[in-house]
């Protein structure tokens, strides 16, 4: 029997190859046709601490979420097999370095140990006496998993003998190992595992010797189980796919979008994004050559005023940081809106506040990006829930920085930052850019006016096409320092107006989207990517017989309350449910001011883990059956 | 142990052979130069540390080292070097 979909989970210690054999089996799986969606999880130091990619591959659709239990665990180390050994299905596979089975977990230094309470307390139960070997033992008999034991030093040496092995870059074969297992066990069949493998490595003398060993393990795993988890042939019908984390398709959308200006400085998980953009700061293009000036700077302060000055001299200008770095973007941020600067602010979100969880996903930051600053000013704040989205939300921040001149905060969460999706090749026809009123060189004509009073929209001039102030202090329409009561009435006036246009030109329904039957039961309230989770749930839900929708906010400024407001008024305010990863329901809060409508009911996840359709899905039950919040916490 | 195996930092069982020149599983073969007490102590001596691989961590006190040696862990005070790990180690500040 074929799988319409696998899940499964690589997992290793961090710097240990795990990376490389996720991207290997990507891109082999996308090449077969197959939708695939994997998320990294890792913990925030450099080497060592257990890390592991969980993916779902799917014949049928691109996938939206992930889901427990998994079809597959393959294990670099006993660390891992300790770790998510609960998360395995009764009669799913477990690939394990056997020269391991006598690791014991209380010996390993970098389980945490709350982790090793647990698991005290769950061999004690089993009977178990530590070791991997056990557990194994134990899975096989209880839960019919089937391990399927490789003696990975065996296998190594085996290769040395064979294809020889490059002393500093062995770790990568530790890598082929696992591809070559889930490989067989899949039947993925040579050619894709071979395209993945020459995407990775290039170079003949690595891409030769990884394939040997991914290809012999392949074939015993293969000549041994068969291919019990082979998928069935994908129904998917793309001819062409886009296999990119969200990280890499905002800095292409930047690149497609006409940014000329971007600078950081190194922070998790927003700097991915610049060093994509730092391999494309020359383009070359069928003829059109351009260049993306990357600036990294000594600090976040230095990196939000670089853009702010880059975009003053007129260049398609942003800076991509997050928690930490944008609370010291503040007060520069303060400073763009005041003197209408458009700069884009993308906003990747992990869990804090100070330095929280630097590796592990939030959305605890929309209320900080919606009020960050003293004083008021107006700004654009949107929210991208998967990789589409990420692709258009990031070209239009530019255009509405500079259709608008105004700061644009752009979010988008680590979950979806980091996770790698396979997506249709986006339609490039469709993309405008939209550089706003400009003057031009007529601007030095005569007396230019920076903040012309006669439209909240002023033409804007670049530094050097005329003379014109900008100043942090309140100013008059030349830029000049003033606090006349009623000049400060005029600007503010001006400057808020602003945001007024925004929400009249900006559709309503390309910042709020619903998805579901006409009359539904109940509304899930959501945003970022709780998308993925919340549309996997109500397919779920939906063949148990409960006809779920889903909202999905997009832009929290300015707010879609009309739209909003609309589809409220067709549910019962118990039947409700706001789904977020934070712990005070912020987009909640934020629907209430807007609508007057107040979310009842919640669903909220906090532990810097996704959201997952499974545990969803029993959650909306559990509401729908009368609980007020679920708080989620599954997940490694 | 052998005196001349290099253990990768995080995979044990894999190694450099500093006498043979070649990659290496964590195994016997005829050119075993069994790792002394003695020889760990002056190298401990002699660098201020050695590393115990089991325990992910660097041990300074001869006692400790003599004791992680009677447990059967891999110490060392040298690894394989591993060009490749700054590519899969993501970044985190």
């Amino acid at each position: 029997m074929t799988l319409r979909a696998l899940d499964f989970i690589l997992g290793g210690p961090q710097g240990g190859g795990l990376e490389t054999s996720s991207q290997i089996l990507t891109w082999a799986f996308a090449r077969a046709g197959y939708g695939v969606i994997s998320d990294r999880e890792y913990f925030s130091n450099i080497r060592g601490r257990h890390s592991y990619v969980h993916a779902e591959v799917s014949a049928t659709g691109l996938p939206r979420a992930l889901r427990y239990p998994i079809h597959l665990l393959g294990a670099m180390d006993a660390e891992t097999v300790f770790t998510h050994f609960g998360d395995l299905a009764p009669g799913s596979y477990l690939v394990y370095d056997t020269g391991e089975e006598g690791k014991v977990y209380e010996s390993i230094p970098s389980i945490e140990p709350e982790l090793k309470a647990r698991l005290r307390a769950a061999f004690r139960e089993a009977g178990l006496d530590g070791t991997l070997g056990s557990l194994v033992k134990y899975l096989s008999a209880s839960r019919r998993v089937v391990p399927v034991g490789l003696h990975y030093a065996s296998v190594l040496s085996e290769a040395q003998k064979e294809v020889g092995i490059a002393a500093s870059q062995a770790s990568r074969y530790v890598s082929a190992i696992l591809v070559g297992a889930v490989a067989g066990l899949t039947g993925l069949g040579d050619g894709p595992v071979s395209y993945g493998l020459s995407r990775r490595f290039p170079k003949k003398e690595l891409y030769e010797p990884n394939r040997y060993v991914a290809g012999a393990v392949a074939s015993y795993v293969k000549s041994k189980f068969g291919a019990p988890l082979a998928l069935e042939a994908s129904s998917i019908g793309q001819r062409e796919l886009l296999v990119a984390s969200g990280n890499d398709v905002s800095a292409m959308a930047k690149i497609v979008g006409g940014l000329r200006f971007q600078s950081y400085y190194p922070i998790t998980p927003a700097a991915d994004e610049s060093f994509t953009l730092e391999e494309y700061e020359s383009l070359h293009l069928d003829g059109f050559d351009s260049e993306v000036v990357v600036l990294q700077t000594e600090d976040e302060l230095a990196a939000i005023n670089a853009a702010v000055g880059a975009a003053l001299a007129g260049a398609r200008s942003a800076t991509a940081t997050s928690g930490p770095g944008f609370d010291l973007m503040v007060e520069g941020l303060g400073w763009a809106g005041m003197n209408e600067v458009p700069v884009v602010v993308t906003y990747y979100q992990r869990g804090g506040p100070s330095t929280g969880q630097p590796t592990r996903g939030a959305q605890s930051d929309l209320l900080s990006s919606v009020f960050a600053s003293h004083g008021e000013y107006p700004r654009i704040v949107i929210a991208s829930g998967d990789h589409e989205e990420v692709f258009r939300d990031a070209i239009e921040a530019l255009n509405y920085a500079e259709r608008y001149q105004m700061p644009v905060i752009h979010l988008v969460d680590k979950f979806l930052a980091n996770t790698i999706a396979s997506i249709p090749m986006p339609d490039l026809s469709s993309i405008r850019i939209d550089r706003g009123k400009l003057v031009g060189e007529a601007a030095g004509a005569g007396g230019y006016k920076r903040f012309d009073f006669s439209s909240p929209i002023s033409p804007r001039a670049f530094l050097g096409q005329a003379v014109m102030w900008y100043t942090g202090d309140e100013h008059d329409e030349w830029g000049h320092i003033t606090e006349d009561p009623e000049s400060r009435v005029k600007i503010m006036e001006k400057r808020m107006r602003k945001l007024e246009i925004a929400d009249s030109e900006i559709p309503e329904e390309a910042r709020a989207s619903y998805y579901g039957p006409e009359r539904a039961d109940f509304l899930l309230v959501g945003w970022g990517f709780v998308k993925g989770a919340a549309l996997a749930a109500l397919e779920d839900l939906s063949a148990e017989g409960l006809r779920g929708a889903y909202l999905h906010v997009r832009m929290f400024s300015p707010y879609p309350s009309r739209l909003v407001s609309r589809i409220l008024a067709g549910f019962e305010p118990d039947r409700v449910i706001d789904v977020e990863h934070n712990y005070t329901a912020q987009a909640a809060s934020l629907l209430a001011m807007n609508t007057g409508f107040r979310i009842r009911r919640s669903v909220l996840k906090f532990t810097g883990r996704p959201m997952y359709a499974d545990e969803l899905a029993r959650a909306v039950k559990s509401v729908l059956s009368g609980s007020e919040r679920e708080v989620l916490s599954y997940g490694a | 142990m052998c005196a001349h195996y290099l253990p990768h930092p995080q995979y044990g069982y894999m190694g450099y052979c500093d006498e043979r020149g070649i990659v290496f599983g964590h195994q016997y073969c005829e050119g075993f130069t069994p790792m002394s007490a003695d020889r760990l102590i002056d190298v401990l001596r002699a660098r201020g540390w050695v590393y115990c691989v089991d325990c992910r961590r660097a041990l300074f006190d001869a006692e400790e080292v003599l004791a992680h040696l009677r447990r059967g862990e891999l110490l060392t005070a040298e690894f394989m070097q591993d060009a490749v790990a700054a590519e899969e180690a993501l970044v985190a500040d």
